[in-house]
């Protein structure tokens, strides 16, 4: 068979060559190969792609395997070749201009698929720098500047002002409030804490007392404001000591500038006559007892400060040597001698503060028993109230005198004669027998107040000899009793945090020969152990707070400073008040 | 040498800067003994926070300045210098600001911004000192651009070899010039590695397909292979020449980026501070 093939060639400016051959041979071989009849050199082109036959004057293309062709954009392994047929090989187009039976094929062949700019594909395939990947430096700025913006700057403001957006957010794992949040709260504050406006009533202001006092209203203030009105007293804020946001255990000022700023020269800047004070260790006054004086006329207590290391004497009115009851030999006691030591009488508080309160009945009472006749210690007579105490008596005496037979000589007959049983007794025999009991009650009770038993303890004094005839009792008085339960009231000692210690390492109990001792130790027992923060190393750091309350002003609450006085007509009346002290 | 340059810059003027601030902070956190604890809200807190506020401000002006040619403001070179000092600086000064308190907040929030900030631009000034040695290196005098020439003369070289042999090898050829490519996504460049190289894959098949050869055809075969080895070559010192360029850029994604959340979290944090007084 013979082919008539034209290779046409486009030109850029339009217009195409064509380049004649003619190919012959039993069948014709289309391919990449020199071998083939056709010879087309891409290398897209298998080595034997295609096979051209002559059937009959007809004529056939057929693929060769492993490649294919596109007939008419068909895929196709085989066709019959008729005129205006294209055929696609590769990147060449076969087009049939002519497969009339019986005369030579005539086809063009042209290379329409050119293969790509290797080098610009190469580039267009490849991303070699990372802002070529998509990354915008400049876009994510913006987004992360604005996403953080609007939660953490724009969100909390708008929640302050705005309620609507704080119901929206209110459950938000991130709040507004919490998000701004310096710092865990206070235990006792975190039932509202995390609503920031609950302190914080107004932006750019710092938190109000009055926000505190919503709830502390009955917390006291230190002195009197007005009295006071001092720059450092009264501008300073709860929050300047209560520091909030520090953790659940809250914290609170403890150094000594708490105090000491104004109590270091308060004389001179108030006017005051309290003792100015700074450091525990060096520049601490003398401790000063607060304790009871007597006043034998008007029959009243007051109080008095007086420095221990004066060795003040207080007027308790009570009689209680406290060396009798600590000698080494023992005190009698009903079941013999007996070693009393301090914890007999003084037992700690359940708080483990101060102690409980030292009372007869269960201090004294076992020892110190009420006896009126020594033939009956069963028999006592009531503590604390004379009358009472005369009453028991005459009737005690009362009942013996009319039952008879009672052995005294001086006694009237009715009293000593012993009745049978059913006799009666005349009128005047009654009356004798109660006068003389009555005789008997007060000479026991004179016996027992002046002489005997109460006034082992008491000031026992005879006001009244009474008139028996008359049916008046005679009277004596006890002086009344005030025992201290606190020397110090102003400082809070804990004995429980003492216990390490023994009772006499700071109380000289048992040299004390008089109730009127006070045997409270003075500043210096203290200052052994205890020192400010200039303190020796060797002490122990204590500073105003750890004895000194702060909240201290008894009839000045926090809640009243709502409905203070507006700062001027404060300092008209402090001004009335520094007159008065003048 | 310009990294020798930035650290000695001006007779390590900010470096001795940097430890005067270092030092005088340190030194200022140690004495000061505020009665609620070391924290942003005492005097030195508001100084320390002050302070850092302000150097963040200025570091983040070097973006600035370094773009505004016609400034005045002293030499980029300064600016830069002083921008890397600074910034370690900001590290102490800050964390004594905070006085070690953290927790979950828009102040800690800061806090770790301004961390992975300064922790992206030191790991910038490591790339600045080692990659553009290995650049060079790598490069043996070229640019990336003629090696890309040089790959797409080489796919030429291969197909024109491979023209006489079987269809399978040039199919793989075909294969090599078409999907090879340099880089890609951010990985890709990162790692410096394609796992799947068309150049590597048609070099191994090539290699396996040429066994198959009559004799007669073993000097084209060889020939291929040589290329395709040539190839696979200059494939790996692209992609690691890209990897380079990636390791000096890739921090700026995000000291740049973080550094403005940075601006935002610092300004919400100083709101709130004074918002909340």
């Amino acid at each position: 068979m013979q082919c008539k093939v034209s290779f046409l060639t486009r030109k850029s400016r339009g217009g195409v060559t064509h380049i004649d051959e003619i190919v012959s041979g039993s069948s014709i071989r289309v391919g990449r190969s020199t071998e083939n009849e056709l010879y087309l050199s891409d290398f897209r082109v298998s080595l034997h792609h295609a096979t051209i036959h002559d059937r009959q004057g007809r004529y056939y293309i057929e693929a060769e395997s492993g490649s294919d062709l596109r007939v008419n954009n068909a895929i196709a392994q085989s066709t019959r070749l008729n005129k205006g047929d294209k055929i696609a090989v590769g990147p060449y187009d076969i087009e049939v201009i002519s497969a009339e039976e019986g005369q030579d094929l005539d086809i063009t062949i042209e290379l329409v698929r050119q293969l790509g700019d290797d080098l610009e594909q190469l580039k267009q395939r490849s991303t070699t720098t990372l802002a070529a990947t998509g990354f915008s430096r400049r876009r994510w700025s913006w987004v992360f500047y604005t996403i953080i913006s609007l939660l953490f700057l724009v969100l909390p403001i708008s929640a302050f002002f705005s309620d609507a957006v704080r119901d929206v957010f209110k459950d938000a794992p991130i709040t507004a409030d919490v998000a701004w949040k310096s710092g865990e709260f206070e235990s006792a504050h975190t039932f509202f804490a995390n609503d920031c406006k609950a302190c914080h009533q107004e932006a750019f202001t710092t938190v109000r007392d009055t926000a505190c006092a919503t709830c502390h209203t009955e917390t006291h203030t230190h002195a009197d404001p007005q009295f006071f009105e001092l720059s450092g007293l009264n501008e300073t804020r709860c929050a300047t000591c209560h520091k909030e946001h520090n953790g659940r255990d809250g914290l609170v000022r403890r150094d000594e500038g708490l105090c000491g700023d104004c109590h270091k020269d308060l004389d001179t800047t108030t006017g005051t006559d309290l003792t100015n004070v700074q450091d525990f260790g060096n520049n601490h006054p003398d401790f000063k007892a607060t304790m009871f004086r007597f006043d034998a006329r008007a029959k009243t207590f007051s109080t008095n400060r007086e420095a221990l290391k004066d060795k003040p004497v207080e007027t308790s009115n009570l009689k209680f040597p406290h060396d009798k009851h600590l000698t080494v030999e023992g005190v009698d006691a009903p079941g013999g001698s007996r070693v009393m030591v301090c914890a007999d009488c003084h037992q700690a508080e359940p708080g483990g503060i101060g102690m409980k309160p030292i009372v007869m009945k269960d201090h004294c009472s076992e020892c110190h028993r009420l006896e009126f006749e020594a033939d009956i210690p069963d028999r006592i007579v009531p503590h604390g109230n004379l009358e009472h105490i005369l009453y028991t008596l005459t009737e005690y005496y009362g009942n013996l005198a009319l039952k008879g037979g009672y052995d005294d000589l001086d006694a009237p007959a009715v009293v000593r004669n012993r009745r049978r049983p059913g006799q009666r007794i005349t009128k005047r025999e009654r009356k004798d027998a109660f006068l003389w009991a009555k005789q008997k009650a007060f000479d026991v009770g004179e016996d027992l107040f002046e002489d005997r038993v109460c006034s082992t303890c008491h000031d026992v004094t005879k006001v009244s000899d009474g008139n028996l005839r008359d049916g008046d009792a005679p009277k004596w008085e006890i002086a009344p009793v005030r025992l201290a339960d606190t020397w110090l009231p102003k400082a809070r000692f804990v004995h429980n945090k003492h216990q390490t210690m023994q009772c006499t390492d700071c109380h000289d109990a048992a040299k004390s020969e008089e109730s009127g001792d006070v045997l409270i130790p003075a500043i210096d027992n203290c200052q052994q152990c205890h020192a400010g923060t200039e303190a020796a190393h060797n002490k122990i750091e204590s500073t105003c707070v750890d004895c000194h309350g702060f909240h201290i002003a008894e009839d000045f609450l926090l809640g009243d400073r709502k409905g203070m006085p507006a700062r001027k007509a404060m300092s008209a009346t402090a001004e009335r008040m520094d007159k008065n002290i003048k | 040498m310009m990294h020798q340059s930035l650290f000695v810059y001006s007779g390590y003027r900010y470096f001795k800067l940097c430890m005067v601030l270092i030092i005088t902070s340190v030194i200022a956190y140690a004495i000061h003994t505020p009665v609620d604890g070391p924290n942003g809200g005492t005097w030195l807190g508001y100084t320390l926070g002050g302070l850092g506020a302000a150097i963040i401000l200025l570091l983040m002006w070097f973006g600035m300045r370094k773009r505004s040619y016609k400034s005045d403001m002293g030499q980029v070179q300064g600016w830069l210098s002083a921008h890397v000092y600074l910034g370690v600086a900001l590290i102490i000064i800050a964390t004594l600001h905070a006085g070690f308190q953290i927790g979950w907040n828009i102040h800690t929030l800061a806090y770790i911004l301004m961390f992975i900030v300064i922790f992206s631009g030191i790991f910038g000034v490591y790339a600045y000192l080692r990659y553009p040695a290995l650049m060079t290196k790598n490069r043996r005098g070229n640019t990336l651009e003629l090696m890309l020439v040089e790959m797409s003369e080489l796919d030429r070289e291969c197909r024109e070899a491979a023209a006489q042999l079987t269809d399978e090898i040039n199919k793989c050829i075909l294969d090599c010039s078409e999907n090879t490519k340099i880089g890609g996504s951010v990985w890709q460049q990162l790692s410096g590695k394609d796992s799947n190289c068309a150049t590597l894959a048609a070099f191994n098949k090539a290699g396996e397909l040429n066994k198959l050869l009559p004799k007669e055809m073993a000097g084209d075969a060889s020939h291929l292979m040589t290329l395709l080895g040539k190839k696979c070559e200059l494939v790996q010192r692209a992609r690691r020449d890209v990897q380079y360029k990636a390791m000096m850029d890739i921090w700026l994604y995000f000291h740049v980026p973080l550094s403005f959340a940075l601006l935002a979290a610092l300004t919400a944090h100083v709101v709130s501070i004074f918002f909340y007084w």
